[in-house]
């Protein structure tokens, strides 16, 4: 269950309220997080304790129901237990912040929003360029994610079953991606260029 | 209000409830009150509250706590809280509702009303979350 600690704003979710996806992956139902915050809110200790959070509920425009969304508010912070070796926290059941109030710890978070239609504070709205060129991971964009992925499935390679391996851009002008293998066929380094 | 201390031996002094007075026995003849004292306790009525819904209400210039509890039953309801102390005529109050421990759950709501010597209500909508 979670807890809540009043001086330092903490909300704890242990491991144990998770849902062991195997492999080191737990999910975390966000809307049941926001229940079990709801509950400790109408507490004695949390009465007197400011909202932990805000949420707007589902809404149904034109037969599709867009998701609920879940902020947590007033200072608070999100831990998840420590329990002595990294595990990964799934998060599904709402677009959520908690990625910005989670403490960093040995646990990863899988944030899981997704957007359809957004607001940006000036301009007509996200342009095709502000989409692909939005850092997607390690720093590249979702354009150059794209391309290195096209090498990967469909570029010429050269070095396969060596120790090193490369796959080429479609026209062939440069190494897309370039790794190097141990004896075992794992990739010891792997270098990327999506430009 | 004026006070008389004719002698020792006939003052009283209550002090669980932090007030001083001095009489010759029945009746009492004079009373001080402390500044930390309430000018007068009055009933607050919170209408239209949701059964099983928890409240607290403080004191707005120093968010101090004047009551909380757990409202009865489980429908709407009017519901008179006895007793408050007022520091002052009127006196600006936060009100807070929660319910959340049921199947539904409400928002938190926040409200802000005076209570007078006479009392005072406020109406309560909670919405579902």
């Amino acid at each position: 269950m979670i807890s809540v600690n009043c001086s330092t704003k903490v909300i704890t979710v242990p491991q144990s309220d998770l849902l062991s996806m195997g492999g080191g992956v737990y999910e975390l139902d966000v809307n049941w997080l926001r229940q079990q915050l709801k509950d400790w809110e109408d507490s004695e200790e949390g009465m007197a304790m400011p909202d932990t959070h805000r949420h707007n509920t589902t809404v149904t425009l034109s037969g599709v129901t867009y998701a609920r969304t879940f902020e947590i508010i007033n200072g608070y912070t999100v831990t998840f237990e420590d329990v002595g070796s990294p595990y990964t926290v799934k998060c599904v059941g709402a677009n959520h912040n908690i990625g910005d109030v989670k403490t960093v710890n040995q646990v990863s978070l899988i944030i899981g929003n997704s957007a359809g239609l957004i607001e940006v504070p000036t301009g007509a709205g996200a342009t095709p360029a502000d989409i692909w060129n939005r850092a997607v991971e390690g720093g590249l964009t979702a354009e150059q994610v794209l391309r290195i992925l096209l090498a990967a499935l469909s570029g010429r390679t050269t070095g396969v079953g060596t120790a090193q391996e490369e796959y080429q851009s479609v026209d062939g002008s440069k190494a897309r991606i370039a790794a190097t293998f141990d004896l075992n066929g794992n990739r010891q380094s792997v270098s990327l260029d999506g430009a | 209000m004026s006070a008389a201390y004719p002698s020792g031996w006939n003052t009283v002094v209550p002090v669980e409830t932090g007030k001083v007075s001095a009489s010759l026995g029945p009746p009492v003849i004079g009373a001080f009150r402390l500044p930390t004292d309430p000018l007068f306790y009055a009933n607050f009525t919170l209408q239209n509250v949701i059964g099983g819904s928890r409240f607290r209400i403080t004191r707005n210039d120093n968010g101090n706590e004047l009551a909380s509890g757990l409202v009865p039953g489980s429908v709407a309801t009017d519901h008179t809280i006895s007793g408050i102390a007022g520091f002052e005529n009127p006196m600006l109050m936060r009100i807070v509702i929660r319910n959340a421990s049921g199947s539904t759950k409400y928002r938190s709501f926040e409200t802000f009303a005076f209570l007078y010597k006479s009392g005072g209500s406020s109406y309560i909508l909670q919405q579902v979350d």
